[in-house]
């Protein structure tokens, strides 16, 4: 009887664990460094750019930064603003790459690396976590789940 | 073995040179870039044709792509071809690049290119699984399938990009080498001879220049470009209508002037494209001849897998052209509907009717069933 009691807890607790986990996935934020000249940021704006469709915002060239193959917040990014898994990605930019000799963006490692690169240009492009944001950036598009 | 052959040979064997000369450079390549900026790409297809002058062929072909990002300013393609076609087969380095930015205004590339000549040579290469028709417009067919377009140019690309408020344009000026007119006879006498224009390799001796602009409006689904060339044609040796070449001569000037737009709209694509080819003959002396190529080409979205297209492309000359005449090409519209069906996303059947209705009226007009499987590994 003891057993069971431990079983059905441990049960309540992986429950209580997967629901707060499942809940707790923060905004994903489009950002740049504060003195950029873009404004905002639309949904079908983020997809072009970061799939290599579009390059320039109201007459300013964006430069965008992805983060590394391994982050959860670029798998969860690419599926939220292009229903794109990291198999589609990859064959995009494969056919990119063999149509018009253009490459992926530059990666880097996470959130903060994201970061520090926004910074040190004016009009560069990443996304990070909304928990990571910190004073000096400038918030154009968020991703909600 | 007898000059015309001996010719052949030589040409072939400066292609093998380079050849092996690149794999050593993708070799090296593999082994020392970050694996992140590094792709390598395998198209494939097997083609069937059917057609009612009793024809019937197939080609298949492997096409292996790789592409290297050294840093952000500087990058390089390989693409290497093998086909294998009825009783023939063949191994041509296709393309390559090495490319340096210097800004993104300005780039210069050195390499073997497709040039711009048509947003169709722009967009689609070798790996035709990217294309929803199972054949290029036909006057836009590789030089060794009887282009007698510059499909292909060697030598060094300027391009960059500029922005205005509402869209990008983008240029791309080439000086490369000129094109030449390859003669091969075969070994069962005159009767088969086969005459194209080749890109020179490497070592040419006269400029083909080119100039050409996109513009790609930002909040529009169209895109347009200009395209202007001009090269003189040469042969160092040919044997056609009495005429004798033994030393190499530019035969023809030509200048290319064409213009395309493509539109891409929820569940609709078309491309439209239109070309005016202006020879001066240096061979006759017969004078200067215009002619024009254009396709128009529409391609329906049925469903997430299915597509249907519909394409009619057609070429004009005037019958004195001896540029034509010497590349035995023949006068014609070409109306073509298909289907392309995708599988799991890299795996594509395509079938296609063509009807080709030849100006010539003692040309029977032939239609033509292909059928295509083609994929792509990522």
């Amino acid at each position: 009887m003891k057993t069971n009691i431990h079983i059905i807890a441990l049960k309540v607790a992986f429950l209580i664990g997967f629901v707060v986990s499942s809940d707790s996935y923060a905004d994903i934020w489009v950002v740049s460094s504060s003195n950029s000249n873009i404004v905002s940021l639309s949904k079908e704006q983020c997809q072009f750019i970061w799939l290599g469709e579009l390059d320039a915002v109201d007459g300013y060239r964006v430069i965008v930064a992805d983060q590394f193959t391994s982050s959860k917040v670029r798998t969860r990014f690419y599926w939220l603003v292009a229903r794109m898994d990291q198999e589609e990605l990859r064959a995009h930019w494969a056919k990119k790459v063999f149509t018009s000799g253009r490459f992926p963006p530059e990666s880097v490692s996470d959130d903060f690396a994201v970061i520090e690169w926004v910074k040190k240009e004016k009009n560069r492009l990443g996304y990070i976590d909304s928990k990571s944001y910190i004073d000096g950036l400038k918030v154009l598009y968020v991703i909600k789940e | 073995m007898n000059g015309l052959q001996m010719f052949v040979c030589k040409s072939k064997n400066v292609r093998a040179s380079i050849l092996e000369y690149l794999i050593l450079f993708f070799c090296l390549s593999c082994s020392s870039v970050n694996a992140s900026n590094r792709m390598l790409q395998v198209f494939g297809d097997i083609t069937f044709k059917d057609n009612n002058s009793s024809d019937k062929n197939w080609k298949a072909t492997l096409d292996v792509f790789g592409a290297y990002q050294f840093d952000q300013d500087n990058t390089a393609i390989v693409e290497i071809v093998a086909e294998k076609f009825s009783g023939e087969s063949r191994l041509e380095l296709e393309r390559w690049w090495f490319k340096h930015r210097f800004n993104d205004s300005f780039s210069a590339s050195l390499g073997r290119f497709h040039t711009p000549i048509s947003y169709w040579n722009k967009k689609f290469h070798h790996g035709v699984n990217l294309q929803d028709t199972v054949d290029r417009p036909f006057y836009l067919e590789f030089e060794d399938d009887n282009g007698f377009l510059p499909i292909h140019v060697v030598g060094s690309k300027f391009s960059g990009d500029f922005w205005t408020k509402n869209s990008t344009i983008s240029y791309e000026v080439f000086l490369a080498n000129n094109q030449k007119i390859e003669q091969e006879k075969f070994v069962n006498g005159n009767s088969d001879v086969v005459v194209s224009p080749q890109p020179t390799n490497l070592f040419g001796d006269k400029i083909f220049t080119s100039l050409g602009f996109s513009v790609n409006p930002h909040k529009s689904p169209l895109q347009f470009s200009i395209y202007a060339s001009e090269q003189p044609i040469t042969a160092d040796e040919l044997d056609y209508a009495g005429l004798s070449v033994v030393d190499p001569t530019v035969i023809f000037d030509q200048r290319l002037l064409s213009f395309d737009v493509f539109g891409r709209w929820q569940t609709i694509d078309l491309i439209a494209e239109y070309l005016r080819i202006e020879t001066k003959d240096l061979l006759f002396n017969s004078g200067t001849f215009e002619s024009s190529a254009a396709y128009i080409q529409f391609t329906y979205k049925l469903n997430s897998t299915g597509k249907l297209i519909l394409r009619t492309a057609s070429l004009d000359y005037s019958d004195q052209d001896p540029y034509y005449q010497l590349l035995s090409v023949e006068e014609k519209q070409r109306n073509s509907i298909g289907y392309k069906h995708n599988f799991k996303g890299f795996f594509d059947i395509k079938l296609q009717y063509s009807r080709n209705k030849f100006r010539d009226i003692s040309i029977r007009n032939d239609n033509e069933l292909l059928m295509q499987v083609a994929f792509f590994i990522p």
